[in-house]
């Protein structure tokens, strides 16, 4: 909890609603080139194929237009490694139905107990800064059950971490910012 | 579980984020907030969601040109409005300057415009001016940017709102959960003290987004200088720093 000798950490703002100009310039077709897209791997990767979709709500239930999706995994071996296709890192801006979108494989689980997942950073306009949650496969229950971070959302919430198969190697994960169901948010 | 492999590497845990230093989730001020923000607590992690590393860009090449949004948008001369010099040094809450990592900046032009299709601010684009630029920082955490000092403009918040200029930054360092998205002010501004996003900062932390005028870094018969550090968080503090 000391702050001695430590420099003042820069406070976070938000990314407002033009965040596409600077993050996803792809999507608006302005010619710069993106760091990153909604592909975190390509079809050179090892491992499950995977398309992982989703749509961001309010807390009225409103589709969220404008807000930014970032992901980061491992690999199908279990590592942060990048290469052969693999990115492990990728981002998306919702459309006007509040819908993003990856394509992927699937991570491996770790030796630290870890169930298969992928971390997540939500941003958006009207969010001051970045919300933090994970991905969890419903159909790794028992892996699940034995997951340190997922373990730590409370029992009643654990079920908004869940991404649900709509299809073979198609995944459906939805994210709600508040309200019922809010989605479980990490002191990140 | 030895069948998997481990591969949590040297990465050192991630230093809290300081929430003192940072805007609540539902502003007053701030309208949109009300129904975006979370409600609920954010969920304490265990150690291991520490260590996840931030994305590798190390094979992404960055260009001077990209870090030049006087140059990398040009399509039949200069951009308008007073061009700026914006630099500083990325470092960590224990001053460590943070190496090769990548700052993205996006902004408005001179007249208050943002070239995105949902900007329908009634003043005009300008055909040389991107408002985009990227530059990787160097050994030292240094970086500098040239670009055009962005306008002020109005927004839907309340009545006669209007945002101070500013320019938008997102950066990571070495973790993934170290995100910083913010937005850098220009000293003296009259907007700032009306503008809700900014006055969403808790007061003793809003002057670390305000840049410096610096004679030093303004270029003669060129353009203004800016000085403006980011501090991410970095490594937690060892045991015997917390002491
Ligand atoms: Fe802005």
């Amino acid at each position: 909890m000391a702050r001695a000798n430590r420099l003042g950490q820069t406070p976070t703002q938000t990314v407002g609603p033009y965040f596409a100009i600077g993050l996803a310039p792809h999507r608006i077709s302005l010619p710069f080139t993106s760091l990153a897209t909604e592909e975190i791997a390509t079809d050179e990767a090892e491992g499950e194929r995977l398309i992982l979709t989703g749509q961001v709500f309010d807390g009225d239930g409103v589709p969220v237009s404008d807000a930014l999706i970032e992901v980061r995994q491992r690999n199908a071996q279990g590592g942060w490694e990048s290469g052969q296709g693999f990115r492990g890192y990728g981002r998306a801006a919702t459309d006007a139905s509040g819908t993003f979108s990856f394509r992927t494989v699937k991570p491996a689980p770790t030796g630290d107990h870890e169930a298969p997942h992928l971390w997540l950073i939500i941003q958006a306009r009207g969010l001051l800064g970045p919300l933090v949650t994970r991905i969890h496969f419903a159909d790794e229950a028992e892996r699940n059950e034995c997951d340190p971070v997922f373990l730590a959302a409370p029992p009643a919430r654990r079920a908004t971490l869940l991404a649900h198969s709509i299809g073979p190697g198609r995944y459906r994960f939805d994210i709600r910012l508040q309200g019922e169901g809010e989605t479980v948010f990490f002191d990140l | 579980m030895s069948d998997f492999p481990s591969t949590d590497s040297v990465l050192p845990p991630l230093a809290p984020r300081d929430r003192s230093a940072n805007p609540a989730w539902i502003d007053p001020g701030y309208r949109s907030t009300a129904r975006r923000g979370p409600r609920e607590t954010l969920v304490a992690v265990p150690a291991l969601a520490m260590v996840v590393p931030a994305p590798d860009f190390s094979d992404v090449v960055v260009t001077e040109i990209d870090a030049d949004l006087t140059r990398n948008g040009r399509m039949n001369g200069e951009p308008l409005g007073e061009r700026i010099i914006v630099a500083g040094r990325v470092l960590d809450e224990s001053g460590r300057p943070v190496e090769g990592t990548i700052i993205e900046l996006w902004q408005a032009n001179a007249a208050g415009r943002y070239r995105h299709p949902v900007d329908d601010h009634d003043a005009p684009l300008d055909p040389n001016f991107l408002g985009v630029g990227r530059c990787r920082t160097d050994a030292e955490g240094r970086y500098r940017f040239v670009t055009i000092r962005p306008g002020a403009y109005p927004w839907r918040n309340h009545p006669n709102a209007w945002r101070p200029a500013h320019l938008h930054f997102a950066l990571f360092g070495r973790h993934f959960a170290d995100r910083l998205v913010t937005q850098m002010y220009f000293p003296g501004d009259p907007l700032l003290g009306l503008d809700p996003i900014f006055l969403s900062v808790p007061e003793h932390a809003r002057d670390r987004l305000i840049a410096r005028f610096d004679l030093d870094l303004t270029v003669e018969g060129y353009a203004l200088g800016y000085a403006f550090d980011f501090v991410l968080r970095g490594p937690a503090a060892t045991p015997w720093e917390s002491t």
